[in-house]
């Protein structure tokens, strides 16, 4: 910015005829402040402008989350852990904080990622969704971790699983699709391990979504296959954010966790 | 079990204000990479001085700075033949006069170039096949911002089994009884100002080597001038947006402009990106155009035509073309490729409003390609007194 800056002021007391082929005036003093100003409003409205729609730069995220969980962890470790009776071990905490963090950003940056297209803020809105899903999951991972050992354990699994089959799809694709190489496999047993860790959730929210989306597809004039895939993803999201908090939920209680209602319906 | 329940809430409370925390932190956006001139990095590529008036008859480059981006870019520019800058149309044909509008067309070709004939005919009257290519009487003159076009070159290098090469484009063609024409020799058989600069091979070299580039290009029957590549930051392909300058009736200049944003990226920039892909060369692109008018000669009537490649018409980088283009026709409704909107026209004039553009139209034929082109007229009126 700065050199940009000084490069417009070194050249400033040249200003480009808007009038007539190739030609420029050596402009009047006046000119040269008033242009000067243009120049040095129009640079700060564009700056601002990059600012404000630029791109985000998903590694701060996991670096945040991160430190989040050496902090969480710690906390846990001193205050929670210790004094439950269902109690995991300061790795399962340390493990269903982890493994939530990253089911819950992957699983908000899915589910928002096309809405948030259709923003003038997309960048930052989708780093907010991958955010907001990391920091619920991460709780909700914790208390799982902390309370539940075996409920993360099969989290775990079904991660692995999730993985596995990510990696084949990746691979498949990355066969098909020749500007895809091991860096988007490797994507693709990400998204497949953040969506096994909360597969039941994941799978019936997938199930919603597609069944709406598909009917929004159909129904809607102005429905599409951006919507479809929309409606798909952000079920999946919600469905498996739900499963980490259903989860949490369920973590201190003896029973096995059911996905139904928080609440009674009386029949007569 | 009670020391659990009453200690649990206060470890949540903490963990969940943590995670506040973090959701506000990660919002945090970095700059976008910008578009600048930096070092040569394709054939025939000459840089422009910052600090000097830059040399209207020279194509000028801007690229994004990001270094991860300028390598991916040299790598499929390695692959491509010099760009073709022919400012001055071979035939004669009218100037632009006031009150007359000048016609702009949009459109994706897909490579095939038999149709191009057809289509300046159907919509500009311009008879290609005479031995001295002429519009018909009455016609205003015509600027053609062009996408995907081709061009045939022997000294293109050879690249076998290269990632950075997309897959051909219609390889058949040069086996159908009425071959396909490369966007130079319609040119020249036009008798069209071009500025034509490739973007990546069509193709790999194989048994049957398609000895072609593709990229964007413009046509034009008035003189050009300013041609500028705007090497857009690199998602899933390498794209080139092409600028050219003509002269409007009372001499002010205008700027027209032809791009193409990726369809989609990689899998794993998808998602380190939130799906920012056509958003992020947007934003190079608004900047490279605005860095192109602070470098001069100012260009305040700046016109751009292209297959933005939008699953919808209400896509953040069309939100940011609207933005940085106030005074663009407003979208009609109506798909260009399939159920798809990608090709749009986008405007601005700044302070110049005896500009203005209307008659915003799709096409009636695709002409042989999968998008239907985009027409638009930019109207010139003279200032009273």
């Amino acid at each position: 910015m700065l050199r940009s800056m000084a490069q417009r002021l070194w050249r400033g007391n040249v200003r480009w005829s808007s009038v007539g082929p190739e030609s420029y005036v050596t402009s009047s003093p006046a000119t040269t402040c008033e242009a000067l100003s243009e120049l040095s409003r129009r640079g700060r409205a564009r700056e601002s402008a990059l600012s404000m729609n630029a791109s985000v730069n998903m590694i701060r995220c996991p670096a945040v989350v991160l430190a989040l969980f050496v902090l969480g962890a710690s906390v846990l470790r001193l205050d929670h852990v210790a004094g439950q009776s269902f109690e995991g071990s300061t790795g399962s905490t340390a493990g269903g904080l982890l493994l939530g963090a990253y089911s819950g950003s992957v699983l908000g940056l899915l589910g928002t990622m096309i809405p948030c297209n259709q923003t003038l803020q997309g960048g930052k809105c989708a780093a907010s969704g991958a955010s907001a899903g990391g920091a619920v999951a991460l709780a909700m991972g914790g208390l799982v971790g902390a309370q539940n050992p075996t409920d993360l354990n099969g989290r775990l699994t079904s991660a692995s699983i999730g993985t596995l089959v990510g990696a084949a799809v990746g691979a498949g694709l990355r066969y098909g699709v020749r500007k895809y190489d091991w860096a988007d496999v490797a994507a693709v047993a990400a998204i497949g391990g953040a969506v096994g860790a909360a597969p039941r959730g994941s799978g019936i929210g997938a199930g919603i979504g597609l069944a709406t989306g598909g009917a929004y597809w159909l129904v809607m004039p102005n429905g599409g296959l951006d919507d479809f895939v929309m409606f798909t993803l952000a079920g999946l999201a919600v469905g498996g954010i739900y499963d980490w908090a259903l989860g949490a939920a369920n973590a201190n209680r003896l029973m096995e966790a059911t996905f139904s209602p928080a609440f009674s319906i009386p029949i007569r | 079990m009670n020391r659990v329940i009453h200690r649990a809430p206060a470890c949540e409370s903490f963990i969940l204000a943590l995670a506040v925390l973090a959701g506000s932190a990660c919002s945090m956006s970095p700059e976008m990479e910008r578009a600048a001139p930096a070092t040569p990095a394709c054939p025939g590529e000459s840089l422009g001085s910052a600090v000097e008036a830059p040399d209207t008859t020279q194509l000028q480059w801007y690229r994004a700075a990001n270094e991860r981006d300028v390598s991916l870019a040299s790598q499929r520019c390695a692959t491509v033949g010099e760009p073709v800058i022919q400012l001055t149309p071979a035939s004669t044909f009218s100037s632009w006069e006031p009150n007359q509008g000048l016609e702009i067309i949009s459109w994706n070709m897909n490579i095939g170039g038999k149709n191009l004939y057809r289509m300046l005919r159907a919509e500009f009257g311009l008879d290609c096949s005479a031995a001295s290519p002429s519009v018909r009487s009455g016609r205003p003159p015509f600027v053609v911002l062009l996408q995907e076009v081709w061009r045939s070159s022997a000294s293109l290098r050879q690249v076998e089994g290269s990632s950075v090469v997309p897959r051909v484009i219609d390889p058949e063609r040069k086996t159908e009884p009425t071959p396909d024409i490369d966007i130079v020799v319609a040119a020249k058989a036009c008798g069209l100002a071009l500025v034509y600069v490739p973007s990546v091979q069509n193709g790999v070299d194989d048994s049957d080597r398609p000895d072609e580039d593709k990229g964007n290009a413009i046509l034009s029957t008035l003189p050009l001038s300013t041609p500028i590549a705007m090497d857009l930051p690199l998602e899933g392909g390498r794209k080139v947006a092409v600028a050219a300058t003509v002269y409007g009736p009372g001499g002010q200049r205008v700027r027209v402009m032809s791009a193409q944003l990726d369809v989609v990226s990689t899998l794993v920039r998808t998602l380190l990106s939130g799906n920012q892909t056509r958003a992020r060369q947007t934003n190079g692109l608004i900047d490279a155009i605005d860095r192109a008018e602070d470098d001069g000669p100012l260009t305040a009537v700046n016109l751009i035509g292209g297959d933005f490649n939008t699953w919808t018409s209400t896509e953040s980088s069309l939100k940011l073309m609207r933005q940085a283009f106030p005074e663009s026709p407003e979208w009609d409704g109506l798909d260009t490729r399939g159920g798809f909107p990608p090709d749009h026209i986008f405007f601005r004039r700044k302070s110049f409003t005896m500009y203005s553009v209307d008659g915003y139209r799709r096409l009636e034929d695709s002409y042989g390609s999968d998008h239907t082109g985009r027409g638009v007229t930019l109207r010139y009126t003279a200032p009273a007194g």
